[in-house]
């Protein structure tokens, strides 16, 4: 197929904005009249709120909120499952504090240097509490517990042994499977916590509106779900809280729930009856949310003729004080087991515990590249055990199309339309020189190379052909100016990896407009339909697709219009860009017989009174279809520091039709810096003892990887597979998550090549290499 | 509750007084690029900040014979882009390259990175091989020399008295030695290190003078002076430099923190003085 904007290289159009300096952020955001808010943060893990003296602070004038004074409602800050299947645990403003740096007061004051001095003036009396920092001893009978209660729907639950929620799913017999199987594989996976580090912090700024409403800038990937939920909270209705898409400075899906200082905000802007700006330092933001830590127990049954028979799978996950949807997460990271390989037979047990750590949401695959390296990396090694090629065991066993594919869980099925899985591997295989690759007993002296392969994919949003458990659903408006020109209209957050644009160049490809003449419009609650999230890849698959159709709708109203106007059947019409004129025309298919230039049927339509072209609506996709990714990495390890390189690595992916060619190469490339920090560096580990951070929320010792970790341009190469699906726009799939899902994997299967060390946890940091390596020479 | 105040004096006579008159509560602030994180982590607090950074009489480089001077306040950046340094000092201007980032660099000062008194600050050790002297002011002591060599007591503990400010620093030019500096951090920018090594050597087919150093491997950024005299006389050898390395692990008392174990910091110790040796004579 062939396209006239979609898949060219063009400037952003946040671009200029962000490089001047002149894009506004919440941060940014100030308002007549408006004052600072801080929040105060518990010092400790596990503490209760005995009470809090605001009399000193209040002196200075400082507005204070305090537990008492935040609406006794119980919510959870994501809302992307149905409302009967979500967990809700936390109020505003908690009366336990379950981690150290949960915001348990905050103050609002005329100025930033009153508040923080009102804050310092807030005295606090704790009783403290046992804390639970160790997810396995949190289950034990003596354990103390961090919640009796807690709501599932609308219903009360009680919580016993720490467990948050917990599933089980069974497809065949997993057991009597790999009692019969050839060889069984057993390994224990742990996989870090890690902070996002998303450039912005979490901030918001609220503004009471004089009919009782608010109006917020907030730090977010979803301006609905922070209306929901603050409507909710306030007992507002929808129509009276008005959320604007405000820039957003990255996210890695940190800002995937209603952030917590958002209804804080909220709660002191009502309170003080002024606008209310609150922004989170770095070291706050540390204390918001993390990665959900996993370890995943893989038992794997194989018959010598390179089948898989069966997998049990038991996954532990250490989700902190608060559930942000662990629930779904325990779906989706068995989801993305199940739709690796063709297991035929699969026992899978998920546990979510309750600790008194920082809360753990989304980050960058939900669980995917924590599954993908417990599966990736024992497909490897049973490859090598049993003799297998890596490749040809991987073609034989992979999910691909035709094949059923769980984009979210087991309740978010759909059938795999398009597929380049073994594009990627051959071409990738071709390209790292995987036929020459040796084995680690011939390696010797201070520096050695390794290949390792992983092999992995992400959903495209959350769409199945029944409704699920997940919601998703997204919207969009496109109408034509008076002039030509178009307005795309749009509740969905661009993260930063040029989502927006993908839908500005789909609506510009519709109706053979110069992309320059498409406009993104600022908008709000008020003026979207409902979108969920931009989450689980589905911005440009999903929001790219509702504008799709609302451009469509456009375009058959302008056919219509120009044919009133040409005296011509619309259905005889096509719209063309007449690169002499410089101008979009109107005109009979295939010539120019009769013809009209965009511009003027639109501004026809208006002068004759018949309306503005337009289209609007929701809009659900019916699929989720999967993008694969396969990473081949070639590590250099020093054996004498520790220190492990990336050398050379191809990233090749399967996302359908590229829109923007250059922001998908991007994707790649940054998620190999991203993953090659999981794999090799980052860990935000709490100290057993005081429950507080290891590293104090500072980014000294946090270190994500740089352009400096990352290989030469020329030892580097991105490729995209020759792929189409049939139900994305034109042909588009997602992108963000698949592309850093299986690079951890590939890397620690790489150091295996060049050193016979598996790791089974992350990150495999210089002095755990050396470690094991020591270890490995005392055994021999 | 923690109340910080502010003096910015206009020269050397005025800071001196400042800092006398508050003598305990004084708290001088160069480049801030240590003060500034620990008043956000709550290390530095209920203080008088004295802002030395309009004394310009306390910045530059300056040549005098085969004497090196540096004003305490002089940049790191400035140290890095130095010709003087590159020729006279190269082993404190290869330590100037990998310190921190251009950010960090154009505020942080070498009169901070000494006082601050880190064992892994980048300029220790350097400056240490370089047989460092500094020069302490104060109203109440007058001018005093300090050897470098018996400044640092522990982390973050000097010789320096409350009212004194490092001035300057000064050492010989060693244009005749071959010297290099390793720093190992756990990425290749803006880290701090886990370990560093520098040495600096006279001779070719022996060594004639041998200076070993090494950072973050002990309380303090020390001189291996044992390693140092067994190198003197030795040829430069692959196996001299096993048997010295192992000479320089009894010499060292690193301990286990957040970014690297005891055991760790020993392996790297033997890599790192290994490594710095080729460098210095490749
Ligand atoms: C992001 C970042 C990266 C860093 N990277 C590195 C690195 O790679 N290597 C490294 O070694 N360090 C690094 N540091 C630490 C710091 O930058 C250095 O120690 C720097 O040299 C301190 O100098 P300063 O002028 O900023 O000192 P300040 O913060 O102003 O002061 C430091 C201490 O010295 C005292 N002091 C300052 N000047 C004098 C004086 N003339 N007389 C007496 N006392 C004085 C102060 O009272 C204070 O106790 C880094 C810091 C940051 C924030």
């Amino acid at each position: 197929m062939s396209f006239t904007t979609i898949g060219t290289v063009t400037p952003r159009k946040d671009g200029i904005g962000k490089v001047t300096g002149a894009e506004r952020f919440t941060q940014d955001i100030t308002l007549p009249g408006m004052w600072s808010a801080l929040c105060l943060r518990s010092p400790h893990p596990h503490a209760k709120i005995l009470a809090i003296d605001t009399s000193e602070a209040e002196a200075m004038g400082a507005v204070v909120l305090v537990p008492d004074d935040v609406p006794d409602l119980f919510y959870n800050e994501r809302t992307v499952s149905v409302p009967a299947r979500t967990y809700r645990d936390r109020r505003v403003l908690p009366r336990v504090a379950r981690h150290v740096g949960e915001p348990i007061a905050a103050v609002a004051a005329p100025s930033e240097e009153l508040a923080f001095r009102a804050l310092s003036a807030l005295k606090v009396n704790y009783q403290l509490l046992p804390a639970v920092l160790d997810p396995v001893a949190a289950q034990s009978a003596t354990s103390p517990s961090l919640y009796q209660e807690v709501f599932f729907g609308d219903e009360v639950v009680a919580v016993s042994n720490n467990i948050a929620c917990q599933r089980q799913i069974t497809v065949g017999d997993a057991f009597q499977a790999l009692a019969q199987s050839d060889f069984v594989f057993e390994r224990n996976y742990s996989l870090p916590r890690v902070y996002h580090h998303q450039m912005e912090t979490k901030s918001a700024v609220v503004r009471p509106d004089p009919d009782g409403g608010v109006t917020v800038w907030c730090t977010t990937q979803s301006i609905h779900n922070v209306r929901h939920l603050l409507a909710r909270i306030f007992s507002l209705p929808m129509s009276k809280v008005k959320v604007k898409k405000t820039p957003l400075g990255g996210s890695f899906g940190s800002s995937i729930q209603m952030n917590t200082v958002i209804p804080i905000c909220a709660a002191l802007a009502l309170k003080a009856m002024r606008p209310v700006k609150l922004v989170s330092s770095r070291e706050e933001d540390f204390y918001s949310h993390t990665k959900y830590p996993s370890q995943i127990h893989l038992k794997i049954g194989v018959n010598g003729d390179m089948t898989i028979q069966g997998v049990i799978a038991d996954v532990l996950v250490d989700i902190g004080a608060h559930q942000i949807q662990a629930y779904p997460y325990l779906g989706s990271i068995c989801g993305w087991m199940v739709s690796l390989y063709k297991w035929k037979n699969i026992q899978y047990e998920g546990k979510a515990i309750y600790t008194n750590k920082v809360p753990t949401c989304a980050m960058q695959g939900y669980g995917n590249p924590q599954m993908n390296f417990a599966v990736e990396s024992l497909i490897d090694e049973i490859a090598h055990q049993c003799g297998f090629d890596p490749i040809e065991f991987r073609l034989l066993n992979y999910v691909g199309a035709g094949d059923e594919f769980w984009g979210q869980g087991p309740t978010v099925r759909s059938i795999i339309k398009s597929c380049g899985v073994e594009e990627t591997l051959r071409v990738g295989a071709e390209w790292i020189g995987w036929d020459r690759r040796q084995m680690p007993e011939v390696k010797s002296g201070r520096y050695r190379r390794g290949i390792g392969l992983a092999r992995g994919f992400h959903t495209s949003g959350a769409g199945s052909p029944l409704p699920a458990e997940v919601v998703d659903l997204s919207s969009a408006t496109v109408k034509v100016n008076e002039d030509g020109s178009l307005d795309v209209i749009t509740p969905l957050q661009d993260l930063g990896g040029g989502t927006n644009d993908a839908h500005a160049k789909i609506a510009a490809e519709v109706f053979q407009v110069p992309l320059d003449k498409v406009g993104l419009s600022a908008v709000d609650t008020t003026t979207t339909c409902y979108d969920v999230c931009t989450h689980a890849s589905r911005g440009t698959y999903v929001g790219g697709a509702a504008v799709l159709q609302a451009a469509q709708q456009a375009k058959t109203m302008i056919l219509d219009f120009a044919g009133r106007l040409l005296g011509e059947f619309p259905q005889q019409l096509e719209m063309v860009f007449d690169s002499k004129l410089a101008e979009t025309a109107v005109q009979s298919i295939g010539s120019n017989v009769k013809r009209m230039s965009l511009a003027e049927v639109a501004r026809m339509a208006m002068v004759n009174g018949w309306g503005t072209a337009m289209g609007s609506g929701s809009y659900r996709q019916k699929n989720c279809p999967p993008s694969f990714v396969t990473n081949f990495v070639e590590v250099e390890l020093d054996t004498l520091t520790g220190i492990i390189r990336i050398a050379r690595a191809v990233s090749l992916a399967d996302c359908g039709t590229l829109i923007n060619p250059d922001l998908a190469a991007g994707q790649l490339e940054g998620s190999l810096m991203r993953y090659g920090g999981y794999a090799l560096s980052e860990e935000t580990e709490n100290d057993p003892d005081s429950g507080a951070l290891l590293c104090q929320g500072f980014i000294t010792d946090n270190k994500i990887f740089s352009t400096n970790e990352m290989p030469y341009i020329k030892d580097f190469q991105t490729y995209f597979a020759n792929t189409y699906e049939p139900s994305g726009p034109f042909g588009a799939k997602g992108l963000g998550e698949a592309a850093g899902n299986s690079v951890a994997s590939a890397i620690a299967n790489a150091i295996f090549n060049a050193s016979g060390i598996r790791f089974t946890r992350l990150p495999i940091t210089p002095e755990r290499f050396l470690q094991a390596l020591c270890e490995r020479k005392g055994d021999q | 509750m923690n109340a910080i105040s502010y003096y910015r004096p206009r020269n050397l006579v005025e800071a001196l007084k400042v800092i006398h008159d508050y003598a305990g509560r004084a708290k001088v602030i160069a480049g801030g690029t240590n003060v500034l994180p620990d008043i956000q982590a709550g290390k530095v607090k209920d203080c008088v900040l004295v802002d030395v950074t309009g004394l310009d009489e306390l910045s530059g480089i300056r040549m005098e014979g085969d004497m090196v001077f540096l004003g305490s306040l002089t940049l790191i950046s400035d140290l890095a882009a130095s010709r003087t340094i590159r020729e006279q000092a190269n082993v404190l201007w290869q330590a100037c390259q990998v310190f921190g980032d251009p950010l960090v660099r154009n505020r942080a000062t070498i009169g901070g990175n000494l006082a601050y008194a880190s064992p892994a600050a980048d300029t220790a050790v350097p400056l240490l091989l370089l047989e460092t002297t500094l020069i302490a002011e104060s109203l109440a002591k007058g001018r005093r020399e300090i050897p470098l060599t018996q400044f640092f007591r522990g982390p973050g503990e000097t010789v320096l008295a409350p009212e004194e400010l490092v001035t300057s620093l000064f050492f010989h030019s060693t244009s005749s030695y071959q010297g290099a500096y390793i720093k190992f951090g756990l990425r290749q920018a803006m880290v701090i290190s886990v370990a560093n090594c520098g040495v600096l050597l006279k001779g070719t087919d022996t060594f004639q003078a041998a200076r070993v150093g090494f950072g973050a491997l002990a309380p303090v950024p020390l001189r291996a002076t044992q390693t140092e005299a067994f190198l003197c006389g030795q040829v430069p050898d692959e196996s001299v430099f096993a048997k010295a390395a192992a000479i320089a692990q009894s010499e060292l008392h690193p301990i286990s923190d957040l970014r690297g174990s005891r055991e760790y910091r020993v392996m790297l110790a033997d890599a790192l003085f290994k490594q710095a040796m080729r460098k210095a004579l490749a």
